[in-house]
């Protein structure tokens, strides 16, 4: 195909002018690509805020049920256990601390599992009164 | 100077003309990748290359899926 002078002139200003219409969007995707990355991007001292730490040498509060050991890390907390008596206290370790049911508690303290419901209930105000600084009727 | 027979070349896959063709371009590219940067209450420019690279591969995409023939608005082809 035969194409005049004047044909192929356009041809080049058609061509130039497609160039530049797609460098300026290529321009504008860009940085609006970097600003999405800005605000996304996490710097690496924010990241050791999330980062999870080792508690191998932390110091830690071991209570023994029936010979099961639980662990507790915060200190307030396991003083505050002292104050309970033993069998709420016992209930409260196993099943908020070891991760037992109900079902498995009154197997393992020989005590019905409504009861143990009852007393869990009851330790847990207790500690909720103990916590907001009142006294235990 | 971009001429006709580089554009037809370039946009059948003649990698000289494309070459020839991105080399008319590369002012252009480098103004546009170029970015200010103040550091220690001085001025630099610097190329941004990931950008540059970028308008380089635009090039390539536009020239290898151009039709080399005149359009005018309202183009009919005729059978």
């Amino acid at each position: 195909m035969l194409i005049s002078d004047n044909e192929k002139l356009i041809v080049i200003k058609q061509f130039e002018s497609l160039c530049k219409k797609s460098f300026a969007n290529v321009v504008k995707n860009y940085y609006a690509r970097q600003a999405v990355l800005c605000e996304r991007n996490v710097l690496y001292d924010e990241l050791e805020r999330c980062c999870v730490s080792d508690n191998y040498f932390k110091r830690q509060y071991v209570y023994y049920v029936n010979e099961i050991p639980v662990i507790i890390e915060s200190r307030k907390i396991a003083f505050m256990l002292t104050k309970l008596n033993e069998e709420r206290r016992k209930i409260i370790l196993l099943y908020y601390f070891a991760g037992f049911k109900d079902n498995t508690i009154s197997l393992l303290l020989n005590i019905p599992r409504a009861t143990i419901q009852y007393r869990r209930s009851r330790a847990l105000i207790e500690l909720k009164e103990l916590f907001s600084g009142g006294t235990i009727i | 100077m971009i001429t006709y027979e580089m554009i037809y070349e370039a946009s059948n896959g003649d990698i000289s003309a494309l070459n020839s063709l991105i080399k008319q371009f590369q002012y252009q590219i480098n103004i546009l990748a170029t970015k200010k940067i103040i550091s220690n209450e001085k001025v630099k420019y610097i190329i941004d290359v990931d950008l540059r690279d970028q308008l380089v591969s635009k090039i390539i995409d536009l020239t290898l899926g151009f039709d080399p023939f005149p359009k005018y608005d309202g183009d009919v082809e005729n059978e």
